[in-house]
């Protein structure tokens, strides 16, 4: 249906071919961005969802999924308007203090996010026996130096294979055979909690899909492919496209989730367990299904994000930064890099620690911050300054703004019960 | 007055502007200059004052010290303007914007903006574009200073003269903030390229727009095909075509073959006829041989022609050649048949016939030659340059050695 609603625009005297070309030119970031937020938190924090709370959050699913079209729109045609990534923006409209604000609410997200990746690639290959104390200093060490050789691209596409694993759960969660009349139902009807832990999960759906760095991984990548604003039709398409597809994927995890484990009154507190909700669909191969599954999206996303990070921090305030450098050259870029890095193994490195916990709870922390870099955006999208003529429409600001202020909501109600000591 | 001979905008910025008695005119958000070059004079504050923001005149206004602005007259007599003075503003249009900062040929970002009494006028003198101006801007510039001293180090500031930057920011890209067309024409068409690239698209086609077609044309030729591609996209066709009427066919053709061919059109549809069948010709090459690499952009002469007029002709065409170094000779049917150096040429007594001087033994390659046996070529004979043919001897081009390096360098980068 969309590519028919393609077809039908601006088909002044084009081929169809190069219509099509045009298309497959300017989708892509945002699917790329959506995808690697389905990363060893999302899938840990989905997973825990359904085994938990059984279909009880998916009225919430649907709501993010709403929220995120939205606000991935806006940071689509931030990049598209301004040319300029969403720190570069930052720095311009709000000088160096609020610059600071951000940039460290960023770096602590993204270190939490970076660990939760590292326990990713840790419980997966524990699933194949592997001790952590190996996996993740050789895949740290691995990643660290791929992406700064600049030879990462060459292998990202194998982990990108195996990503593809995750759509088991699709086929799995049909197979579990959930009561659909229930699943529908859950999506209309929201209820809440008043208890730590299902608030903490619920910021942690919100944290995981929300997060920070995709807002600023999403603009710079569409602002480096220079698209124009009359070809802004076809990146509004990819973002919305993107977001309900990501969803899609984290909506079939917990159904499957639910539809075995919940029913069944396990709850998931590690990766293994996580990995029975596709036995229904691969049997005795689930746990190799989902190591692999697992242990790509954790890669991928250990790679993506340090160097994401790093870049708009070091575009913020003006480092030189890119792999291009030398150490001497570009010292901030290289530095900071590698300590998110080391940083985010070493934590996974201890031995008392929970990896699935690890997982999870960087996700809630990374949910309670979206709010901070949101009303950034929001005031950026409405300035008349920044954006001209296109600036947000009502509809845009009310779904956004009371994104915000669901997320705070939440997070306070979490104070005030912990408080209470509900 | 040497204390306050130079201070930063950082602390200036937020500061209170007092009358003679004592009262409050307002807080300063901004601080306007003008353009005089290479120094801008401060002409105009920026004043909050309540919920409205008011414009003043620096004329009347001393800075008493670094905290204070006082004015001469009282308020009530202050002619405080609503409508906002035509000016570059310090902190709405430099402060955190990235410039371009010409001696480094960088883009970096402004972190402060040092101020001094130049001539008995305040003027901006230098951007701080180091650590210590974010400190500074944070408040804690002397924290860390003393941090710093502690282990012997001192944190410095890193200042660009005024005359070395350009503003790359939409609202003033076309304001001359100083000598800049001249300083820009010394770059080097690489390091312009560089820059370029650096930039944001908006503010490289602000960039670009200030920019003569040649210049733009030369840096076209250094970057790669869809960097190129996204630049010209966005400047209208009437600019394009200059810009492409500047460039040479080869490089115009290098940069055409690695975009996909629905965005070929329209540079193809901006070329002049003759490029455009030169462009289309070479279109057809592939990359890694020597058509691909070869331009067409080379002196050819004739065998009757004397030394003397060779250098009459030199003169004329030099300025559009990709090398002079060797000449190239062809008969009526456009066949090489000598090459001349340019050595060769200028020794030779003036009414010498070129037939008497030039060797007629030349070292070629054909048209369809792998580019890594081409590069055999130059190296085994030393060449500046190897004239390419196609099968029946016809001339087509010629291969510069600069040429070869760029490819073997890729090649080599990629394997």
């Amino acid at each position: 249906m969309i590519l028919k609603e393609l077809w039908v625009r601006d088909m002044a005297g084009r081929k169809k071919w190069e219509q099509l070309l045009r298309i497959v030119g300017v989708v892509g970031p945002a699917l790329i961005t959506v995808n690697a937020g389905n990363d060893a938190g999302g899938i840990a924090t989905y997973a825990s969802i359904g085994a938990n709370y059984g279909y009880k959050m998916l009225w919430g699913l649907l709501i993010i999924t709403i929220a995120l079209a939205v606000i991935q729109e806006m940071n689509a045609r931030m990049a598209v308007v301004t040319g300029k990534g969403l720190s570069d923006l930052i720095r311009e409209e709000f000088g160096v203090g609020w610059t600071l604000f951000a940039m460290v609410t960023l770096l602590v997200a993204n270190i939490g996010v970076v660990m939760g990746d590292f326990a990713g690639v840790a419980s997966s290959m524990e699933l194949f026996g592997i001790p952590r104390y190996i996996s993740v200093p050789v895949m740290a060490f691995l990643v660290w130096y791929l992406v700064l050789r600049g030879t990462y691209e060459r292998v990202e596409k194998v982990f990108l294979v195996f990503t593809l694993f995750f759509f088991a759960y699709i086929f799995s969660a049909f197979l579990a055979k959930p009561s659909w009349g229930e699943v529908g139902k859950a999506v209309i009807t929201p209820t809440l909690e008043l208890n730590r832990p299902f608030l903490l999960t619920f910021i942690g759906m919100i944290g995981t899909t929300i997060t920070p760095y995709m807002q600023f991984y999403l603009q710079s990548s569409i602002a480096e492919k220079r698209i124009s604003w009359k070809d802004y039709f076809y990146e509004k398409v990819d973002v919305y496209f993107s977001a309900i597809w990501g969803e899609l994927v984290a909506f079939f995890i917990i159904i499957s989730t639910a539809a075995t484990l919940y029913v069944a009154g396990i709850s998931v507190d590690s990766a293994a367990e996580a990995a029975l909700a596709l036995k229904p669909l691969a049997g005795e191969f689930a746990f190799l299904l989902f190591g692999l599954g697992l242990f790509g999206a954790s890669v991928l996303a250990t790679a993506i994000i340090p160097l994401s990070t790093t870049y708009a921090i070091c575009e913020a305030f003006g480092w030189e930064r890119g792999v291009n450098y030398s150490f001497r050259e570009a010292p901030v870029f290289f530095g900071l890099y590698t300590a998110i890095i080391v940083l985010g193994a070493a934590v996974v490195l201890i031995p008392s620690l929970s990896l699935f916990k690890i997982m999870v709870v960087t996700q809630q922390i990374a949910g309670i911050l979206s709010p901070i870099i949101l009303i950034f955006m929001i005031k950026l999208v409405n300035n008349p300054r920044v954006m001209g003529e296109h600036v947000n429409t009502r509809l845009q600001n009310v779904i956004a703004w009371l994104t915000v202020l669901f997320i705070i909501f939440l997070t306070l109600t979490l104070v005030l019960v912990q408080g209470l000591g509900l | 007055m040497a204390s306050i001979s130079e201070m930063y905008v950082s602390e200036l910025l937020g500061n209170p502007v007092i009358d003679p008695t004592g009262e409050r005119v307002g807080k300063v958000t901004d601080i306007g200059i003008n353009d005089v070059q290479p120094y801008p004079a401060v002409t105009f504050l920026a004043i909050r004052r309540g919920k409205e923001t008011y414009y003043l005149d620096f004329r009347f206004v001393n800075l008493a010290n670094r905290q204070i602005f006082a004015v001469s007259k009282k308020v009530k007599n202050l002619p405080l303007e609503k409508t906002e003075p035509r000016v570059v503003w310090l902190k709405e249009n430099i402060l955190d914007k990235q410039i371009f900062d010409m001696m480094g040929s960088k883009v970096v970002r402004v972190n402060d903006i040092k101020l001094a009494y130049l001539e008995g006028v305040v003027r901006a003198v230098a951007v701080d574009i180091s650590f210590l101006g974010i400190l500074r801007r944070l408040r804690l510039a002397g924290f860390f200073s003393r941090l710093a001293a502690l282990f012997d180090k001192k944190l410095r500031e890193e200042l660009i003269a005024w005359e070395y930057i350009k503003s790359i920011h939409k609202d003033t890209a076309g304001l001359q903030l100083s000598v800049t067309q001249e300083s820009l024409k010394d770059l080097h068409p690489s390091d312009l390229a560089e820059i370029l690239s650096q930039l944001n698209y908006r503010d490289s086609g602000n960039l670009l727009r200030t920019l003569d077609d040649e210049m733009v044309a030369e840096a076209l030729g250094e970057m790669d095909a869809d960097f190129s591609a996204a630049l010209l996209e966005n400047l209208d066709d009437e600019r394009v075509s200059e810009i492409l009427d500047e460039m040479s066919a080869d490089d115009i053709t290098d940069f055409l073959k690695d975009l996909p061919e629905y965005r070929r059109a329209r540079f193809l549809a901006l070329l002049d006829r003759e490029d455009k069948e030169e462009v289309e010709d070479l279109l057809k090459y592939d990359d890694e041989t020597a058509g691909g690499l070869m331009t067409t952009e080379m002196i050819t002469l004739r065998e009757e022609m004397t030394a003397q007029e060779t250098i009459e002709h030199l003169r004329q065409v030099a300025p559009e050649a990709e090398t002079i170094y060797y000449l190239y000779v062809v008969n009526n049917e456009e066949k090489l048949v000598g090459v001349v150096s340019l050595r060769d040429l200028i020794v030779a007594p003036p009414d010498t016939p070129i037939r008497d001087i030039m060797h007629r033994k030349v070292i070629r390659v054909t048209d369809d030659m792998n580019a890594a046996r081409v590069a055999d070529v130059i190296a085994k004979y030393n060449l500046l340059a190897v004239p390419v043919v196609d099968a029946e001897g016809h001339l087509l081009g010629i291969i510069t050695v600069d040429d070869i390096i760029d490819t073997l360098y890729k090649h080599q980068r990629r394997h």
